[in-house]
């Protein structure tokens, strides 16, 4: 929608194919009522002609779709934001709606029909969804994200005001006079619904002190929408989705009138006292020609003044009856034809309202009309008054004294600022006591009527809560604003149980909201980059993610960077590791304990592969145990591991009162794995430090100047060939690589991603947590119980394995190979004879060995292992034979060399 | 159009007992700042690394030899926000309240990583995982509509008066 | 959901900030091996309490001080009611 620049400036929008002009200060609403437009929407189950009602965004009367957006109420929206209008409902046109009928066929259609009928047969479900969903709805939801995303702003201010009427500016001054940081919003613009007049002034006399005040922040055109637990108040505008963080929450959303129920109640026509007021008053329209005015309340007879005075001076319409309470009938002026104690029995017509049957005592009278204002009294517009169950809210004005006077609601607003320790907010109270009788529509969102209430509960639904979800009102666009206050009567009038008749939970949110502006600011994932991230790129790296890392997959040849790493030498970022320093007096009393292999027996400059397993002694993480020259320890964890990997030591060593300084250097040091038969030649070329099997034998560690970069390299084998894994300062990444690869071109060198890594390692044998394994393998599943040492006397999930020691073992991780033409899918499903026994984990063909080489899980049968199984994925079956592995060095010779 | 400075500070963590951390004499040039009570950072301008690194060492070997002294200023990248525009971009990424005092520390997430901030007159610095630069920039970015970050790093500026007082954000009473 | 979490190195953060490390201290006693010991710490690991009210419980604060902080917190409400 466009932005409104200019409030007075005339605009003119499509409304369905016509263009409707706006007048000054004309809502859509407004606009389209001017040009002629009296039918605004079709209800939603029985399509009836909807006309506008309450004019103050309160009904689902004038919602509309506006710009492809649907559900807007086009009655709050101001018509220079438009520019493209049309009805949601209604085929082929809103005017002419051929669904009109279901109305004749309500009685097909009794409350809750739905669950009784809509069961057989099965077939029908596809093409009854489509339908359905063509006929009920409010239009369509765009497919597209808005061109434009919302960020967040988050403000933590110490009080925050919903609601910019008098009790809310009234509340937001005396905060800010007692020195706390206010945040004020309004729905709309402060002051615009109402007449100029003293009120007014005051109001904007309020508005612009608060404006000077830099203690306060007022946030217009921004709904609120709801109270979460924090608190929070979550508050939607248009070009922010505000998240406030206050430590106090004012509710000052006033109160809308009563919505009455009658047969005939929702026929366009019928107007809510301050709507027809408002269409009349503010935008000079009249309401009706000939109108009945029914005025219970004092402000009722305000509205009556302002129709009889539109009504002098346009001299297009009358009142021609008004209906007052004994009480205000001397207050009525004379030449409005007055019933007293007169109440409206129903209200006839088809398109609109033709007559209304007015019942004194035990008289009818009909008068025929074709305006019908309502002006009963007021309900609070209490939504997020009853959200904050347990946050610090207080309501201020008419949302906790309905029908207050001015000077009643700034006096409650100033009482907000009472420094009182606030609980539990104040129970609004309704003003609605009678039951609905007879029938008439209490959901106007929903089509919700009194019978239907009366058939629910007939059928045993006997409680707001069992009601509400039986016949879904409250449900709809209004929350509950119109109709909450009727169920709760009906309920309360037929049942003695007290719970039967609680309020209904109401939820956030309390305005509807696009899905996409909630995920305001949170859309983007957190996003991992090594030092080397822009030189992969360089290279034309395929980029892919890794966890919340971003890592090279290949460079563009698979082929080329295998047989790099096999024959000649390659190196792989392997930044991405996590990595620690562990220090302190207890260090190898914590990684003794932590680890199920033995670290206290480890020398200075020699690395042992660990485990780490949770206390059910699964296995969920793996790394590297280095011991240092000064005594103490460098560990790494995987890639996905290692930031949580901070989380568990700390944990222990506190659980153990251990005195340790565990520091994390993942990111401040780069690794990269040099890998090769050719590995060490490389090396010579780039440093003078030896890098013999002797100076760092497999397994062993030692501090290195390579290129001028200072390193700790160790011996690693993850890929069977020789392998150093640098690591270094990651400032000096780049130029490390840089280096490596200068001289590797006489060695035709190439770098390796995550592609070739997975086949080298799987040639190898090597297990890949989280790949290979599920959460619950223990590491004899795996075989990896050499790196468990159970004669340690306690390690994290040592009870657990000698408890699972006494289980037998229903599957295990095995090699296999395939011969055929191709290796299988990952995740093939497998067969022996024809009964499934597994499922391969990894999978790939090698190179080398020229067939296919997998790992899987095969279920222990009676008796030994299948040597033999079928595998099946999505292209056929691949024949397989379960192995010894690894497939590749399987002496460790090459990678010890 | 705003601009983002990014800064080169050097960044010393010392691990050790929260007695001895407290008794860590203040340096000059440096801000002190108590990540966790066994864990405290003095961040100061890259040229005094090598003298911050020595003051550390010299303490903890002569009070608490077990303790743990590193340079851990390659693993932070620090984007310089100013005056209250820099305020307008931070709030649209944290949720972190910020203190009225100055100067001040605080940790928290911003743009969803762990975050440093160091808040000093008119300027908040902003320090993030280096594994997080792009993903940072990007957001600012995406926040700022056009912003204009240095592709250099200036070094650390840091105001004598103030620097020897900078603690961690006082530690709020729980119940 | 916008449950606060004070952590009493860095203050009040959202609880995105953190991640729950579950009820009481589940840890594993140490010591001799024996029967009992195993059947008390299989209760411990797998066999929580989950208290309707007050319970002590783990939270560790990774986008902060990524310190382990326990704190006592209702269930019910979501009160907390300080450090355990």
């Amino acid at each position: 929608m466009a932005a409104p620049n200019d409030e007075t400036a005339s605009a003119s929008f499509d409304f369905e194919g016509r263009t409707i002009p706006a007048a000054p200060g004309d809502t859509v609403a407004s606009a389209l009522y001017r040009a002629g437009v009296r039918t605004f929407s079709r209800s939603f189950k029985y399509h009836r002609r909807r006309g506008l009602y309450c004019l103050s965004g309160d009904c689902p009367n004038c919602l509309m779709t506006v710009d492809g957006e649907p559900a807007v109420r086009t009655c709050v929206l101001p018509a220079v934001a438009a520019r493209r209008v049309e009805r949601g409902a209604g085929w082929p046109t809103a005017d002419h709606d051929v669904l009109s009928i279901l109305w004749h066929l309500r009685a097909l259609m009794p409350v809750g029909f739905y669950y009784k009928s809509m069961i057989r047969p099965r077939w029908l479900f596809p093409i009854a969804e489509r339908v359905i969903r063509r006929i009920a709805g409010l239009g369509e939801v765009p497919r597209q994200p808005s061109a434009s995303a919302k960020e967040r702003m988050n403000h933590h201010p110490d009080v925050v005001v919903i609601g910019g009427g008098i009790a809310g500016l009234s509340a937001a001054t005396a905060a800010v006079d007692a020195g706390a940081r206010v945040i004020l919003v309004d729905e709309g613009l402060i002051g615009e619904r109402i007449a100029p007049g003293r009120l007014r002034e005051s109001i904007d006399a309020m508005r612009d002190e608060l404006l000077g005040n830099p203690l306060a922040v007022i946030l217009e055109r921004a709904t609120a929408v709801g109270v979460f637990e924090g608190p929070l108040v979550p508050v939607v505008a248009e070009n922010f989705l505000h998240l406030v963080h206050p430590s106090r929450i004012v509710v000052a959303t006033g109160a809308l009138e009563q919505h009455a129920v009658f047969p005939g109640n929702d026929l366009p026509g019928v107007w809510l006292g301050r709507g027809a007021a408002g269409i009349a008053g503010v935008h000079g329209l009249a309401p009706g020609r000939a109108i009945v005015v029914v005025a219970n309340t004092a402000e009722g007879l305000d509205h009556l003044d302002v129709l009889r005075r539109y009504a002098r001076q346009q001299r297009d319409c009358q009142v021609v009856a008004a209906l007052v309470p004994k009480a205000l009938a001397g207050r009525v002026p004379p030449g409005v034809d007055v019933i007293v104690d007169g109440s409206v029995v129903e209200a006839l017509g088809t398109r609109a309202v033709r007559a209304v049957v007015v019942a004194t005592g035990a008289l009818r009278r009909t008068v025929a009309c074709d305006a019908l204002v309502l002006s009963l009294g007021l309900e609070p517009r209490d939504g997020l008054l009853r959200q904050a169950v347990l946050e610090p809210v207080l309501g201020a004005g008419d949302v906790v004294h309905p029908g207050c006077t001015a000077e009643q609601a700034e006096e409650s607003g100033r009482l907000t600022a009472d420094p009182r320790p606030v609980s539990r907010p104040p129970v609004s109270t309704s003003t609605i006591t009678s039951a609905p009788g007879g029938d008439g529509f209490v959901c106007l969102c929903e089509d919700v009527s009194v019978k239907e209430f009366k058939h629910a509960w007939d059928e045993g639904y006997r409680s707001t809560e069992l009601l509400k979800r039986y016949s879904t009102v409250t449900m709809g666009a209004c929350q509950g604003a119109l109709c909450h206050a009727h169920l709760k009567a009906f309920v309360c009038e037929r049942s003695p149980e007290s719970w039967a008749g609680k309020p209904t939970t109401s939820r956030p949110p309390a305005r509807a909201v696009r899905l996409e502006d909630l995920a305001a600011g949170a859309r983007v994932p957190i996003e991992h980059h090594t030092a080397l991230h822009d030189r992969h790129l360089t290279r034309g790296a395929v980029m892919d993610w890794a966890g919340s890392w971003k890592r090279p997959s290949n460079y563009g040849n698979l082929e080329q960077e295998y047989w790099a790493v096999r024959k000649n030498v390659s190196a792989m970022d392997v930044s991405t590791l996590g990595k620690y320093r562990v220090a302190g007096p207890d260090a190898t009393a914590l990684l003794e304990r932590i680890y199920p292999c033995n670290v206290s027996d480890l020398k200075p400059w020699r690395s042992r592969y660990a485990l780490l397993l949770n206390e059910a002694g699964y296995l969920f993480d793996d790394g590297l145990v280095c011991k240092l020259g000064d005594g103490s320890y460098y560990v790494t964890f995987t890639s996905s591991g290692g930031d949580a990997a901070e989380s568990w030591l700390r944990e222990w060593a506190d659980h153990w009162g251990l005195r340790v300084h565990i520091a994390n250097v993942t990111a401040a040091r780069s690794a990269i794995n040099v890998a090769g038969p050719r590995a060490r030649e490389l090396l010579r070329l780039l440093s003078n430090d030896p890098t013999d099997a002797q100076a760092i034998p497999y397994g062993g560690l030692r501090e290195m100047v390579v290129s001028g970069v200072r390193c700790l390299t160790i011996r690693v084998g993850f890929v069977g060939e020789v392998s150093y894994e640098l690591h270094h300062a990651s400032r000096q990444s780049e130029t490390l690589w840089d280096s490596l690869f200068n001289a590797g071109r006489a060695l035709d060198m190439w770098p390796h991603g995550l592609d070739t890594l997975k086949l080298l390692r799987l040639e190898k044998g090597h297990v890949l947590i989280g790949q290979d394994t599920d959460f619950d393998t223990t590491p004899a599943k795996v075989a990896l119980d050499f790196a468990v040492k159970m004669d340690k006397p306690d390690f994290v999930g040592r009870t657990a394995l000698q408890r699972l020691a006494t289980l037998p073992r229903e599957r295990s991780l095995l090699p296999l190979t395939f011969t055929g033409r191709r290796a299988p899918e990952e995740g093939a499903q497998l067969f022996d004879n024809g009964t499934h026994v597994g499922n391969l984990t990894s999978s790939r063909f090698s190179p080398t060995l020229g067939c296919g080489v997998a790992l899987g899980w095969i279920r222990h049968a009676v008796g030994a292992p299948p040597t033999r199984v079928t595998a099946r994925d999505t292209l056929g079956d691949c024949e397989g034979v379960i192995t010894k592995g690894p497939f590749y060095d399987p002496t460790g010779e090459r990678l010890r060399a | 159009m705003p601009s983002i400075q990014r800064t080169h500070a050097a960044v010393v963590a010392c691990y050790a007992s929260a007695a001895a951390l407290d008794s860590l004499p203040a340096m000059p040039n440096a801000y002190s700042c108590r990540v966790a009570p066994d864990e405290l950072w003095l961040i100061a301008p890259p040229e005094l690394l090598a003298e911050t690194e020595r003051h550390a060492a010299e303490y903890c070997a002569r009070t608490e030899p077990t303790a743990l002294v590193l340079d851990q200023s390659d693993g932070w990248v620090t984007f310089t926000l100013r005056g209250t525009e820099g305020l307008w971009i931070l709030a649209q990424l944290s949720a972190v309240p910020l203190p009225a005092t100055r100067p001040a520390f605080v940790q928290g997430a911003v743009a969803g990583g762990a975050a440093k901030l160091l808040l000093l007159d008119g300027v908040i610095h902003v320090l993030v995982p280096c594994t997080l630069r792009h993903h940072l920039a990007a957001r600012f970015q995406d926040v700022c509509g056009s912003v204009f970050i240095s592709s250099t790093e200036t070094p650390l500026i840091t105001d004598q008066r103030t620097s020897t007082s900078a603690s961690r954000l006082s530690t709020p009473v729980l119940r | 959901m916008a449950l606060k979490v004070t952590c009493p190195h860095c203050g009040a953060r959202e609880y995105t900030e953190f991640w729950f490390g579950g009820e009481g201290l589940s840890h594993a006693s140490s010591g001799a091996q024996s029967a009992e010991r195993l059947e008390e710490d299989f209760r411990r690991v797998w066999l929580k309490t989950n208290a309707a009210g007050v319970q002590v419980e783990r939270w560790f604060h990774h986008a902060g001080c990524r310190r382990w902080l326990e704190i006592k917190r209702d269930t019910l409400t979501n009160d907390f009611h300080g450090r355990a």
